[in-house]
């Protein structure tokens, strides 16, 4: 990965003040890339292109459609970064999201095209990567803290966490899988969620992973 | 707080509502800080959880690109209306990154008078005419912008420490005596140069309001100065050649501002730190002020050009390129030597002279032409001699559809491709007959 970069997009107080300072570079680029300044789109693009095409393709499994992914992201970034608000969110969570919106739809329209959607698909999304790959020098301590947190939970909630970010159904679909009202379904995912999230800054005090 | 309120946030916040939700619409999620903030946190947490558990790859090099033309596209770009087209990059490969200057011009101004190149400052204004090559053996503007940048992006990406991507070799030239930069400082300084003719074609692509200037010029100067649009538009020099003001027949105040009477253009140091503006003088500028006599305390230190290097060598592709700047003139008489190793010690010498031996051209464009060699020997293994010829012959015949070089004022680009990879690189000016000199070895890599 490049060097200089953070990609981060983490609770605030996870990162350190090197990391905000990245942090606050990507809204800059955004903030550029409001007032049309291609450059800073391409200088994004150079930041956070790889971590973005690897969230696609880790996701959707499929080179062609993860590239088209990124492709329209970066498009929608263009086209959206005037509604980028810092105090709202990080830069490179609010890139995300675009993203997780564009692979959501071509997960759903895949999954209503087929005869028999295969739930396993979404099964391992949540197992950490090996570290004898490829590794992003840079988020190694999210991996870490990501690793130890996604420890924590129990089986309920770790199932609840990867329905939520992986899975392409809507609360409803969840609900009806898990036999559950759809309120209820809402509260058991945000509560999973804030566990992980407890976990997560938990890791970032004590930074002992 | 309700826990429903929460779920509710968290849901929006992931885009996992059902259609028809309520939640979808529920003014509160924007407007209650709690529910915001959850919102918020929620979000970034999905982030750090889906980066984490993805292994890194490397995106497409073509997305960017595609982007970009995406952008520029009529539909895409804001309503700014711009007075520029599309720029042309002035040469292609290491020529592009090098000599680089984007030249805008309205899309129907005739093509001959739209590309001109703009010489390296290392030479002398009147080296460089200022008409470029015939603009009919250029392929179009729009696709050779394209491909430019392509090659650029590629040539940036692979000097990324990218463990997939194999990364070409880069060997330092320097001349006899002088410090030699380590491969670490070639890369960067090679990065620098490409990332700098990126910046400069996305920039003047970008149609970016914040910079309105016609023309985004690299490096180098036209003898004649530099156009600057009449209708009050502004050029943009990122690299002015404040140290060959004097040469340059400009006139200067103390305060680093410059005034070209060619072209009747001020420039002034840009406000944001980008090189120079330039504008057409107007009836408020006082051209007085303007001074040809250098004043001690501001006359900036005139440094000669000491030529320097690198080779740059593809395994993977078995190409290399080699890329000089600051080149001194090449003699009447005399041609450019090239002369490389490989790993078994076979050493290859080529003799690379101008279509008009001994002269620079009368083209901007020199195209080194190899019909002028004229070997001396036979058989490969040839080395410089001592008196200057070159003994042995070239590999003439193996390399001479595959050496392109080109030389822009003071910087020479050469590529090739070979099976074997060169371990040792000198060039050198000397002749090709025997004339009783040695040859002058002005750049070689190695110790």
């Amino acid at each position: 990965m490049r060097e200089g970069e953070q990609a981060m997009g983490e609770p605030a107080k996870m990162i350190g003040p090197d990391e905000r300072a990245h942090s606050r570079d990507g809204s800059r680029l955004l903030t550029r890339i409001a007032r049309r300044d291609a450059e800073a789109l391409a200088e994004l693009y150079r930041m956070w292109g790889d971590r973005l095409y690897s969230m696609a393709l880790h996701w959707i499994k499929d080179e062609g459609a993860a590239r088209e992914a990124l492709q329209d992201c970066l498009l929608r970034i263009w086209k959206k970064a005037p509604d980028f608000d810092a105090e709202k969110s990080s830069g490179f969570t609010w890139c995300a999201m675009i993203l997780r919106g564009l692979c959501l739809d071509h997960l759903r329209k895949r999954k209503r095209r087929a005869a028999v959607w295969q739930d396993w698909e979404t099964a391992s999304l949540l197992e950490m990567p090996a570290r004898s790959g490829v590794e992003d020098l840079f988020c190694r301590e999210t991996v870490t803290r990501v690793r130890a947190a996604l420890a924590r939970l129990d089986e309920s909630e770790s199932e609840s966490v990867r329905m939520a970010l992986f899975d392409p159904g809507t609360v409803q679909d969840h609900a009806s899988r898990w036999g559950i009202p759809l309120g209820t379904a809402k509260i058991r995912i945000h509560r999973a969620m804030l566990k992980l999230r407890e976990m997560l800054n938990q890791g970032g005090d004590h930074e002992t992973f | 707080m309700k826990p429903s309120d929460l779920g509710d946030a968290t849901a929006r916040a992931l885009n996992l509502l059902p259609p028809g939700d309520p939640a979808s619409s529920d003014p509160r999620l924007v407007r209650d800080l709690r529910l915001v903030e959850e919102s918020k946190q929620s979000q970034e947490t999905a982030a750090a959880v889906w980066l984490a558990v993805s292994p890194l790859r490397v995106a497409p090099p073509d997305v960017l690109l595609e982007v970009m033309r995406e952008i520029r596209s009529p539909e895409s770009t804001s309503p700014v209306v711009h007075h520029r087209s599309l720029p042309w990059l002035a040469a292609s490969g290491w020529a592009a990154a090098a000599a680089v200057a984007i030249y805008l011009w309205p899309a129907d101004a005739p093509e001959t008078n739209n590309e001109k190149l703009v010489k390296s400052p290392a030479a002398s204004p009147a080296d460089i005419p200022a008409e470029a090559a015939p603009s009919a053996t250029l392929p179009p503007r729009d696709a050779r912008l394209r491909k430019d940048i392509a090659r650029l992006q590629d040539r940036i990406a692979s000097f990324q420490d990218d463990p997939v991507r194999p990364t070409p070799r880069v060997m330092s030239l320097s001349a006899p005596g002088a410090v030699r930069r380590t491969e670490d400082e070639s890369r960067q300084y090679l990065q620098k140069i490409l990332t700098d003719a990126l910046r400069s074609a996305l920039e003047a692509t970008s149609g970016a309001p914040s910079d309105p200037a016609s023309l985004v010029i690299e490096r180098g100067w036209l003898p004649g100065g530099l156009p600057v649009p009449e209708d009050g538009g502004i050029i943009r020099h990122r690299n002015f050649p404040e140290q060959d003001w004097q040469e340059l027949g400009l006139s200067r105040t103390d305060d680093r501002n410059y005034y070209d009477d060619a072209s009747q253009t001020v420039w002034s140091p840009d406000s944001e730190g980008r090189g120079f503006i330039g504008r057409k003088v107007s009836e408020k500028d006082d051209v007085a002020k303007f001074t040809k006599e250098p004043t001690p305390e501001t006359a900036p230190q005139k440094q000669e050009a000491t030529p320097e290097g690198f080779v740059i060598e593809n395994p993977a592709e078995k190409t290399t390129e080699i890329f000089v700047e600051g080149m001194p003139e090449i003699p009447p008489g005399k041609s450019l030597i090239l002369q490389t190793t490989d790993a078994a010690g076979m050493t290859t010498t080529t003799a690379l002279t101008p279509s008009t031996a001994g002269e620079i051209p009368a083209s901007d464009v020199l195209a080194i032409n190899m019909n002028d060699y004229r070997p001396t020997g036979t058989g490969r293994g040839a080395v410089l001699s001592s008196d200057g010829t070159i003994a042995g012959t070239t590999a003439y015949s193996a390399y001479s559809s595959n050496i392109v070089g080109y030389l822009y004022g003071g910087t020479l680009t050469v590529s090739f491709s070979s099976d074997s990879i060169p371990t040792a690189v000198q060039l050198a000016i000397g002749s090709i007959v025997p004339t009783g000199t040695s040859p002058q070895i002005i750049l070689k890599s190695g110790p």
